[in-house]
């Protein structure tokens, strides 16, 4: 028997996680608390909801030239919504670029904590802390901007964790301590997922959860340009000219079948 | 059922409804000596057939004569280029460059292949239905435009020849139409057949693009290819 936590239908309602959804959700719950719930399985507060939503906002970076929004666009633009979309979230799966990287993040993050080991307070062990953990490592998951100085993403949110009175909290803390020491070292900024993920730890998310719900918030971006990318079927997007690709492959030659070796 | 779930205010119609207890195969027998459409795949499959004439076994449930697996197997290769300016091998490069797991660029590639061969079915459906009757003429949309296209449809009728009758390739048709009728004659029917068909030509040839290019290659890429206009009128 496999044991489900998530829902089940009943009688003239829906469990989810425990709660009856017609009778208890409708009207009290939003769908950033419920893209929560499915990852952590309870019901969010009011303060952790507002967090979410900020999170959901400052993360909505849509342009369709955007990498995996361009495959998105490029399989919706046969006609299907779901299929781009679809794919899109697939293309996440490699832990290597958008949201789901805040799973990744959260670790670094996590694992500085456990070297400061409980001396938060005490600035000379979190320096070094965050020296050992730079050291000998320009590249580190939520840092480096591409193609200009500062994530505006990471800024924003700075701004409004402030705005909330959560800068003060662990991991957050730790977040800023760790992009001092990137940027002195490696001259590497912040970019939105060390940000999303020291929010999400400070909201008591374990790593994988935080991958989770960053990527469910950030669905928006994937559903428009398939979305759109669906109705305009557009026929560059199907397929580019012949003179759009450089082949750099072998020169054209003969099997050993074919010339009758 | 858990006793929890049995418990009145848990309980679901969907425990009630009448529900089989078993899955029902129609092609593939399962266990150590699987089958398809009743035929040993290891004992005599392997041995006495090629992958596509199981492919296209798999697909009718018919074992194709040698001359009609030949030239399935020669259709499959006239549709196998996938090339990357073509959007499924164009999704899979990038499902690849993102650093994208097997799963990733495959799925990206058999979807959108999928969603490629869907349309193109769905273009030619009045084709397809034709091809089962008498061919009296070929319609404006489905002939061939160049002489380029002519030759390509010229050296599909040659490689076909001696293995099956394909009567539309006496027409002045397209390369796509004349690769569906090439199908087609290969026993293919109906559009989902040839639909999965296509995928399973290309698939192989659109991951090998996507997995030749390098991981995290952003920067070589042609981001702005298409380029895009930000409009923000009201819809």
């Amino acid at each position: 028997m496999i044991r489900t936590r998530v829902a089940r239908h009943v009688v003239g309602d829906n469990l989810y996680f425990g709660h009856r959804t017609i009778a208890d959700l409708l009207g009290g719950e939003t769908s950033t608390g419920l893209m929560a719930m499915a990852a952590t399985g309870r019901r969010p507060s009011d303060e952790e909801r507002a967090v979410l939503d900020v999170i959901a906002v400052v993360l909505t970076s849509a342009d369709p030239r955007i990498w995996p929004l361009k495959l998105t666009r490029l399989v919706s633009s046969f006609g299907s919504t779901l299929a781009g979309f679809g794919a899109g979230q697939l293309a996440m799966d490699g832990h290597s670029i958008g949201p789901w990287t805040a799973g990744a993040a959260a670790d670094e993050l996590v694992a500085l904590r456990d070297l400061v080991a409980g001396r938060i307070e005490d600035p000379d062990a979190v320096q070094g802390a965050v020296r050992e953990r730079v050291e000998r490592r320009p590249r580190m998951v939520g840092y480096g901007v591409p193609f200009r100085e500062r994530d505006e993403r990471m800024e924003a949110l700075r701004v409004q964790v402030v705005k909330m009175g959560r800068q003060g909290l662990l991991f957050w803390t730790l977040q800023e301590a760790l992009s001092a020491g990137m940027m002195q070292k490696w001259q590497a900024a912040p970019n939105a997922a060390i940000g999303v993920s020291a929010v999400l730890l400070d909201l008591g998310y374990a790593p994988l959860q935080a991958s989770a719900v960053a990527t469910f918030l950030n669905a928006n971006v994937f559903a428009a340009n398939a979305f759109e990318a669906a109705q305009q079927r557009e026929p560059l997007m199907q397929r580019l000219p012949d003179e759009c690709v450089d082949y750099i492959g072998p020169a054209p030659r003969v099997t050993p079948r074919a010339s009758g070796q | 059922m858990s006793a929890v779930d049995q418990s009145s205010h848990r309980r679901s119609p969907l425990d009630d409804a009448p529900w089989p207890e078993k899955l029902t195969a129609r092609v593939v027998t399962p266990g150590v000596r699987p089958a398809i459409h009743g035929y040993d795949v290891e004992a005599d499959l392997a041995r006495h057939y090629s992958f596509a004439e199981t492919v296209l076994l798999a697909l009718t449930g018919d074992l194709p004569r040698p001359e009609q697996g030949r030239a399935f197997e020669v259709a499959l290769q006239f549709a196998s280029p996938a090339p990357i300016n073509e959007a499924p091998t164009h999704a899979a490069a990038i499902a690849r460059m993102c650093s994208g797991t097997t799963s990733s660029i495959l799925g990206t590639a058999a979807v959108a292949l999928a969603e490629q061969a869907r349309v193109l079915l769905a273009e030619h459906g009045a084709w397809i239905e034709a091809l089962s009757g008498v061919i009296a003429g070929v319609p404006a949309e489905h002939r061939a435009t160049s002489d380029a296209e002519r030759a390509s449809v010229a050296r599909l009728r040659s490689a076909l020849e001696g293995k099956v009758e394909v009567p539309a390739l006496a027409h002045d048709v397209s390369r796509p139409a004349a690769l569906l009728a090439a199908l087609h004659a290969c026993g293919l029917r109906t559009a989902k057949q040839i639909e999965c068909a296509l995928v399973v030509a290309k698939l192989p040839v659109a991951v090998a693009e996507a997995l030749a290019t390098p991981a995290r290659s952003f920067r070589k890429y042609p981001t702005l290819l298409p380029p895009v206009a930000y409009v923000d009128d009201e819809p």
